[in-house]
């Protein structure tokens, strides 16, 4: 799989309340298909496994289950060899 | 819950609220407070005793005393076989403090999975059939103690005899075999094993047990029939059941949303007296809407019947909205379409399974994020399917709640089942009380007498092994089963909702199946047959098709070792339970994407290639409207950590397909049919009752984002709850398909005003051909 040429940053919110979210920011300068996202934690996120056209600027949000008691560690992978 | 069961003491602990996911339902529950026989019960292991959870089972007992693995992990289910062979003795000491034999005590088990004795003080303990044994799942079995039970150290004896055992004493009284013998006893037919499940053979009491009193009157079985109903008003017919030991006078009153509506004085009531009713008008009703239609308003009916100062109540929650099932003869063959409210609703939903092997495991907490995942994936029915369990009334109530209206069948699937007079009878028995549970519901919108039974019988070879006279009666068996007895008692006790006798109408292998009643396509998957062909294969109401995909890598951790994440570890291969899964999904991933050598690159592929299908399917089903009047996918759900076809995986990670059916379900789709020569035919789905007026704009860019041709149609007309072609782009005249290797057509649908409506990114070529 292949996460080249995928920009990506996160925002942490309401950290160590029960309001705790993330948000995703993604972007590239070529389409890539089947974008995901996956963390160390468990949780919900608002899209997943989606295309991100050229120039998109796409925002994700993850809400964990719980608060998060340990760092979050994220990764992204799109199709690709 | 186990442990909030363990903390309460003393032994009888009142059951006076109806918040116990698994306790008696709503329906029923009376304030007079029965008392609960949840604690302190014990079974047998090795000539010792240990303590059982109830509701649970004997595999759940076993794993709380640390006695047995998890089955759950690598491959211990094989290793486990010997659990559903062995016989089970579990055993309650209680005082008889309580018990009064004036108040018609019973001992009332809701739920007793497996083939049970019931012994008293050593004495055989008889139910309300008369005899000392159950044998059906899905009933309520009540037993009356008449006598036998002292003041203090009553011991009650439950005796678990393996179900391999009853089923082969039963079977030796028909002269043929049927194609699978776990008929022969009412078990959940799941847990016999399926292509997505464990065998585990299992037994133990699965729903709440508790001592059921009453003084000189009982009421039960509240049930609002709703016999009219428009704008200005709604007629119910309210009724309830009552029993009663004395001759004397009642009020009765009736409310609505904790209103008074009606007060009956001076109802007589003596020990013949088994029933009152009594109309109810409201006036203005709010209706309940499946959801993305409107409101899912909600009313509460109560009944209190009064005796001077004794006081007892039912309660129940309806919504007020008509649902009807349009079967009729048209010029296609006979259609399958729902009207809500008289409005014809396009079905959009998924398939469910029991979401854990062991249902008294799960919490409401999870019945509530998978159906709000339905919710929010816009979907507005779930098909609660025949080889599972009737759901505990926590989620029709969710259902009620969310708007997402419930296919029930009823329990039979994929079988062949006896026809004697005991089987019906219990049939019959477990119908009524199935049917009398869930009626109230306003999400319940269809019974279905059986999954696939008509199918099987037509088309998987069944019928060849049986002599005529044999082939004969078991067909004579079916109709009367699925056709008489299971009609019947809808029409008598829920008289106004959808009843069909199986589902699919027609297997795929039949033409009809595309053009007559509801349909299960699986020429994807089991015929291995390419995606495109959802294009021809189109029925009327597509109840069933899917593909497989691997859950993600955090959820196999869960079953494997490290040494044993690659498939064809014996691990991976008892989580794999399609014969041919792997081969058929290496077929698909070697026609859309590649095959990858690791195991996640193939869990991700897998789910990748899984979504990619079905979500074309969706859009294809959803563009045939009319033709086609709703699609449900298999499967929503999953009952352990397994390859299946779930769009969420057992501890409710969404795959992608969960985010793709999101997408593919939303009320407003672009969408498109097959290239025609040289022109793309572009589609506008809306679900919604309003026209929209609208523009397309079309662009067709590289995959750096170079617009290469673009094209705008304005002033388009698109009418409520239809499927329209709004335009045709014609592709290959300035371009030649197969050199847009790295292209993608951006379509984008606008209000006048300039809001986005819709969009939908095509990739021109097919993912593997980018590599």
């Amino acid at each position: 799989m292949n996460s080249e040429g995928i920009r990506m940053s996160v925002q942490r919110l309401n950290a160590g309340t029960k309001d705790e979210r993330y948000i995703f920011y993604l972007s590239a300068d070529q389409l890539k298909y089947g974008v995901a996202i996956s963390t160390n934690l468990s949780g919900r996120y608002s899209d997943n496994y989606f295309t991100l056209l050229p120039g998109e600027e796409k925002q994700v949000t993850f809400t964990p289950s719980s608060p998060a008691k340990q760092q979050m560690i994220y990764n992204v992978k799109a199709y690709g060899k | 819950m186990k442990q909030f069961y363990r903390l309460c003491h003393p032994l009888l602990l009142l059951l006076l609220c109806g918040s116990l996911l698994l306790s008696c339902n709503k329906n029923e529950q009376t304030v007079e407070g029965n008392a609960l026989f949840i604690t302190d019960w014990e079974f047998q292991y090795q000539g010792k005793w240990y303590p059982a959870f109830v509701p649970g089972y004997i595999h759940t007992d076993l794993m709380d005393n640390n006695l047995i693995d998890n089955p759950f992990y690598g491959n211990n289910e094989q290793k486990l076989q010997w659990v559903s062979d062995s016989c089970w003795v579990y055993r309650l000491h209680f005082d008889g403090t309580l018990i009064d034999l004036k108040k018609h005590p019973e001992l009332v088990f809701e739920g007793v999975t497996g083939y049970a004795e019931f012994y008293l003080n050593g004495q055989p303990l008889f139910n309300q059939e008369g005899q000392n044994y159950t044998d059906n799942s899905f009933r309520i079995w009540r037993f009356p103690l008449v006598d036998n039970v002292k003041d203090k150290d009553n011991e009650l004896i439950v005796k678990f005899i393996p179900a391999s055992k009853i089923i082969r004493e039963r079977k030796m009284a028909l002269p043929y075999a049927l194609p699978d013998e776990r008929v022969f006893l009412r078990n959940p037919p799941y847990q016999g094993g399926w292509d997505w499940v464990p065998k585990l053979v299992t037994c133990g009491f699965s729903k709440a047990i508790y001592l059921s009193q009453w003084k000189d009157f009982t009421i039960s079985n509240l049930h609002i029939r709703q016999n009219h109903l428009c704008d200005e008003e709604a007629h119910l017919l309210v009724s309830f059941d009552i029993l009663s030991d004395i001759d004397d006078d009642i009020t009765i009153k009736y409310l609505v949303n904790d209103k008074i509506f009606k007060i009956v004085r001076n109802a007589e009531i003596n020990p013949d007296t088994d029933h009152f009713s009594s109309e109810l008008t409201i006036k203005h009703p709010s209706y309940w809407y499946p959801n993305g239609m409107g409101e899912q308003n909600l009313y509460k009916v109560s009944v209190v019947v009064e005796k001077g100062s004794q006081s007892k109540k039912l309660e129940t929650r309806i919504g007020l909205r008509t649902i009807e099932l349009n079967t009729s003869v048209d010029s296609i063959g006979s259609a399958f379409k729902f009207l809500v409210n008289g409005q014809p609703v396009f079905i959009k939903g998924a398939n469910w399974i029991p979401a854990n092997f062991f249902p008294t495991r799960l919490k409401e907490e999870q019945y509530r994020q998978l159906l709000q995942a339905c919710k929010e994936s816009n979907m507005n029915m779930i098909r609660v399917w025949g080889g599972g369990i009737y759901e505990p009334d926590i989620f029709y109530e969710l259902c009620d709640e969310m708007g997402i209206m419930v296919w029930q069948d009823f329990m039979y699937a994929c079988a062949l089942y006896p026809g004697d007079s005991s089987f019906l009878h219990n049939a019959e028995m477990e119908a009524r009380e199935q049917v009398c549970r869930l009626r109230n519901h306003p999400s319940l919108a269809i019974w279905c007498g059986n999954n696939e039974v008509k199918n099987g019988w037509d088309d998987w070879g069944w019928q060849k092994q049986y002599k005529p006279m044999h082939h004969a009666e078991i067909e004579r068996n079916m109709h009367t089963l699925f056709n008489t007895l299971l009609s019947n008692i809808v029409i008598e006790l829920d008289p106004y909702r959808p009843y069909i006798s199986t589902s699919p109408l027609w297997g795929w292998g039949h033409p009809q199946s595309c053009t007559e009643g509801d349909a299960h396509y699986w020429g994807v998957w089991w015929g291995e047959l390419p995606f495109e062909i959802w294009e021809e294969k189109t029925g009327r109401f597509m109840a069933e098709y899917g593909f497989q995909s691997y859950p993600e890598m955090n959820t196999i951790n869960t079953f494997t070792a490290e040494n044993d994440r690659f498939l064809g570890s014996a691990a991976m291969n008892n989580h794999q339970k399609h014969a041919r899964g792997v081969q058929i999904i290496n077929k698909a991933l070697a026609q859309y994407f590649y095959i990858p050598e690791k195991l996640s690159d193939y869990s991700y592929l897998s789910q990748l290639v899984q979504a990619y299908g079905i979500g074309q399917a969706i859009e294809v089903h959803r563009r045939q409207q009319p033709h086609c009047m709703g699609t449900l996918y298999w499967q929503l759900n999953d009952c352990w950590p397994v390859a299946s076809w779930s769009s969420i995986d057992y501890y409710g990670n969404w795959k992608a397909l969960q985010y793709e059916a999101k997408r593919q379900y939303a009320p407003v789709i672009l969408t498109t049919a097959p290239m025609q020569k040289d022109t793309l035919p572009i589609f506008v789905v809306n679900d919604s009752a309003k026209t929209l007026q609208a523009k397309l704009q079309i662009r067709l860019c590289e995959f750096d984002g170079t617009v290469v041709d673009s094209l705008e149609v304005d002033s388009l007309t698109i009418p409520g709850r239809s499927s329209v072609e709004i335009a045709r782009y014609f592709l290959s005249k300035k371009f030649k398909i197969n050199k847009l290797t790295h292209h993608y057509l951006l379509l984008q649908l606008y209000r006048p005003d300039g809001q986005l409506l819709a969009q939908k990114s095509i990739i021109i070529s097919i993912p593997i051909s980018w590599n």
